[in-house]
C-alpha cells in the first residue's frame, strides 16, 4: 500500500493523532519516570495492569478501564512500599508485576466463549485506536502537561531531594503519590496503542536519548516528546509500508536510535 | 545568660534509648560565632547537631533558643539524587524554607542571584548539579542552606569529599558569614578550629565527653567553660 492512501482512512488519522498525544504524554511522564529511576516500577505498573484486563473480560467490562484501575492500585502500592513498606522496593514491584499477570491469565482462561486477542494487548496496535481512545488520551495529555507546569517546583524538589524538600515545607510523599497515579493513568491509556510489553520503550528510550543532549527536566521533557514523535511516526509509517505490527516496529526504531546516539555521543 | 545568644546549650546530655552518648555540653552561639564541634568519628558531634536542629530532645540539661530561631543545615552526606536533571540555580532556590509558592517570586530569584555571586557560581548556575565539580556542588548546597537567611548555619563536615583548594574556597565563604549569622561547624580537623573558629568544643573518643573547650576570639560570653 502506498503512502498517499495512508491518510485516507479514519483509523490512520486516529493513529496519527495518537502518535502526537502519546509523544506528549510519554515525553512528560517518561522524563519523570527516568529521572526518578522508576523504570522498573513503571514496568511493574504496566504489566500488573494485565490483571485488570483479565478481570474486565471475565465480567464483560471495558478492558482499558480494568487496566487503568489495576495500574493505579499497583502504582500506589509501589509508592507506599518504597516509602514505608516492610518489603524491599524491588521485591514489591516484582511481586505486583507477576501477580497482576497471573490474575490476568487466570481470569482470561475462565472467560467463557471466544478467547480475546491477547496479542493486541501485549503488543498494541496504533491502527486499532478508536475515537474514544483519542479523546481519553487528549484529556490525559492536557492533564499531565498542566500538572507538569503548575506543580513543576514541588515535583522538581521532591524528586531531587525528598528529605530536604520536606524540611523546606513541601510534601514530597503527596507529590510522589499524585505523580504515581498520573504515571499509571498515562501508561494504562497508552497500552492500546503500543501494548503492555512495548509501552515501556516509549516511556524510557526517548528520554535516554534526550538526556544525552540536554540536562534539565523541562528540556528533557520537550526533547523526549520530539524524539518520541519522530520515532513513533517513523515506526508507524514503516509498519504500514512493510505490513508489520506497529508497536514492535516503533520499539525497534527507538532502540536503534538510542544505540546510534550512544555510539556517536559519549 | 548572654542576651545576644541565638542558642544556649547548658550542661546538655544527649543520646539514644535513654543512654547518653555525649554529656555536659555547654556553649552559646551568637551572630559573631564560628563555633567548631571538633572530635573523632563516633564522639557524639552529630548527636549534638541533632539536638541543635531540634530533631532530638536532650536527655539532661537545657537548650534555650532565641524566639523564632531559624537554622540552616548542610548535611555531611546529601540525600539528594545528584544525577537528577536540575540546575545549580534551582537547587539554591529550593532552600527557601519560608515560601512554598508554586512559582518563584522576584525576591526569591534576586536572593538566589546574590547567593550565586557570593559563592562564585555564576558560570555554572544553569548547569545541572551532577555536572559541576565537587567544590562547586558543595558551595551550591551551602547557598541552598543560606537561601532562607537562617540565624544559625550548621555544617556537618562539609569538606569530606573535597580537594584542598575546594576546601579552602568553602572555608573562605564560611568565614564571610561571621557577623551575619552564627555558624556551627562540625569537623575532625583541628587546624580548621585554629584557622577560622572563634570558639570550639572538643569531643573525645570513646568516652564521648567533651574534654576541652577553647575560645579563640574576644567573645567571652559565647562559651561556657567545659575544661575539667
Amino acid at each position: 500500500m502506498d503512502l498517499s492512501s495512508f491518510l485516507s482512512f479514519s483509523f490512520t488519522r486516529y493513529a496519527l493523532v495518537s502518535v502526537v498525544l502519546l509523544s506528549v504524554i510519554s515525553g512528560v511522564v517518561g522524563s519523570y519516570i527516568v529521572s526518578r529511576r522508576m523504570v522498573f516500577a513503571a514496568g511493574g505498573i504496566t504489566h500488573a495492569s494485565f490483571g485488570g484486563i483479565g478481570l474486565a473480560y471475565f465480567f464483560g467490562l471495558n478492558p482499558t478501564l480494568g487496566a487503568l484501575v489495576f495500574s493505579v492500585v499497583t502504582a500506589l502500592c509501589v509508592n507506599w512500599a518504597s516509602s514505608r513498606g516492610r518489603v524491599r522496593h524491588d521485591s514489591a514491584i516484582a511481586m505486583l508485576w507477576s501477580l497482576g499477570m497471573a490474575i490476568g491469565v487466570i481470569f482470561l482462561s475462565l472467560s467463557p466463549g471466544y478467547a480475546p486477542n491477547l496479542m493486541g494487548f501485549m503488543f498494541g496496535d496504533l491502527l486499532a485506536v478508536s475515537l474514544a481512545d483519542v479523546v481519553a488520551n487528549s484529556v490525559t495529555a492536557f492533564v499531565v502537561v498542566l500538572c507538569a507546569i503548575i506543580f513543576y517546583r514541588p515535583l522538581l524538589y521532591s524528586s531531587f531531594d525528598p528529605v530536604y524538600a520536606r524540611l523546606a515545607g513541601w510534601r514530597p510523599s503527596l507529590v510522589s503519590a499524585v505523580a504515581a497515579v498520573l504515571v499509571a493513568l498515562s501508561i494504562s491509556l497508552s497500552i492500546k496503542a503500543v501494548g503492555i510489553i512495548l509501552v515501556l520503550s516509549v516511556f524510557s528510550i526517548p528520554q535516554a536519548i534526550a538526556m544525552s543532549f540536554v540536562y534539565t527536566l523541562p528540556r528533557v521533557m520537550l526533547l523526549s516528546s520530539i524524539v518520541a514523535f519522530i520515532g513513533c511516526l517513523l515506526g508507524l509509517v514503516l509498519s504500514f509500508v512493510l505490513d508489520l505490527p506497529s508497536g514492535a516496529v516503533i520499539t525497534a526504531v527507538l532502540s536503534l536510535s538510542l544505540l546510534l546516539v550512544k555510539l556517536f555521543r559519549r | 545568660m548572654n542576651k545576644d545568644a541565638l542558642i544556649t546549650f547548658h550542661d546538655v546530655s544527649a543520646g539514644y534509648d535513654g543512654k547518653a552518648v555525649v554529656s555536659h555540653v555547654s556553649f552559646e552561639v551568637t551572630r559573631d560565632s564560628i563555633l567548631t564541634l571538633e572530635g573523632p568519628n563516633g564522639s557524639g558531634k552529630t548527636t549534638i547537631v541533632k539536638v541543635l536542629l531540634g530533631i532530638m530532645a536532650p536527655l539532661h540539661g537545657h537548650v534555650i533558643r532565641a524566639q523564632g530561631l531559624s537554622v540552616g543545615y548542610l548535611p555531611q552526606i546529601t540525600t539528594a539524587d545528584l544525577d537528577f536533571p536540575i540546575t545549580v540555580a534551582d537547587v539554591i532556590m529550593m532552600g527557601d524554607t519560608r515560601s512554598t509558592k508554586l512559582f518563584p517570586s522576584r525576591g526569591q530569584c534576586q536572593k538566589a542571584g546574590e547567593l550565586i555571586r557570593f559563592a562564585g557560581l555564576e558560570s555554572v548556575a544553569q548547569k545541572p548539579i551532577g555536572r559541576v565539580s565537587g567544590g562547586q556542588r558543595q558551595r551550591a548546597l551551602l547557598c541552598r542552606a543560606l537561601m532562607s537567611s537562617p540565624d544559625i548555619l550548621v555544617l556537618d563536615e562539609p569538606v569530606t569529599y573535597l580537594d584542598h583548594d575546594s576546601e579552602e574556597g568553602l572555608y573562605t565563604l564560611i568565614a564571610k558569614l561571621k557577623g551575619i549569622m552564627g555558624v556551627v561547624l562540625v569537623t575532625h580537623d583541628h587546624s580548621v578550629s585554629e584557622s577560622i573558629a572563634t570558639h570550639s568544643v572538643c569531643f573525645s573518643h570513646p568516652s564521648a565527653r567533651p574534654v576541652s573547650a577553647r575560645g579563640f576570639g574576644a567573645l567571652p560570653h559565647v562559651f561556657l567553660g567545659l575544661a575539667e
